[in-house]
């Protein structure tokens, strides 16, 4: 039992066929990885709604927010990836080595100026297939 | 496109051939020096992870934006909207004088 932290966490991304470090990352989130359930619930059941499983699981999205850099390859690489559409491997290690990997397939990119911050961008990946945690 | 590993690189499970894989210390990875061949080869020697062994790579990635270049742009940018700026004083000069 730890308490790990979120600095030196790394997020990784299939660049060449290889994983490959995302820089200026600033979080990570992720969402939606749920068990699917159908609404199960007739006139004759008992008073306590039923939802049985339908045997999937929603992979839900992966967020990450950074400080864009234009002029960066690994940042390029996202804005290309919309415009010649791929899927993508990707992981994330925590600061404990464990790894928590994951493909996507659609991503939804923007970014904001501000005037009292830093240039950023927000990607949000959705998952095919199941990411995999460590267990 | 052919590019040149200058240090040890992860895994993609899946996705990395299994011939550009070696076991260091009990960690598969990609090795430095392992030239390999891949249309995007170019990302790794723009992200500092490669060298650029072919003409095709070398082309690539002196077509891509580097910060030089755009900082060039943003000078050329900035000059353009000086010289905009001064053309308009120049004209409010001369309708004063009108």
């Amino acid at each position: 039992m730890a308490k790990i932290i979120g600095k030196g966490t790394i997020f990784k991304s299939t660049i060449a066929a290889m994983l490959t470090a995302v820089a200026q990352v600033n979080s990570i989130s992720s969402s939606g990885f749920a068990s699917q359930t159908f609404e199960g619930t007739s006139l004759d059941s008992g008073v306590g709604k039923e939802k049985p499983l339908t045997g999937y699981a929603e992979p839900g999205t992966v967020d990450i927010e950074l400080f864009f850099d234009p002029s960066l390859a690994g940042h390029q690489f996202y804005t290309d990836s919309i415009v010649v559409p791929v899927s993508i491997a990707h992981s994330i290690t925590y600061t404990d080595s464990t790894v928590t990997t994951f493909t996507t397939t659609g991503m939804d990119f923007g970014h904001t100026v501000a005037m009292d911050d830093g240039v950023k961008a927000t990607i949000s990946f959705t998952i095919t297939g199941l990411p995999t945690f460590p267990t | 496109m052919k590019a040149k590993l200058i240090r040890d690189m992860d895994v993609s499970p899946g996705v990395t051939p299994k011939e550009w894989i070696t076991v260091v210390n009990g960690k598969e990875v990609c090795a430095a020096g392992l030239v390999f061949e891949h249309p995007e080869a170019y990302y790794q020697v723009l992200q500092g992870n490669a060298e650029a062994v072919d003409e095709e790579c070398k082309a690539r990635v002196s077509r891509v934006r580097t910060p030089l270049q755009l900082e060039s742009a943003r000078i050329a940018s900035d000059e353009l909207l000086a010289s905009m700026q001064s053309d308009g004083e120049t004209e409010e000069d001369q309708d004063e004088e009108d």
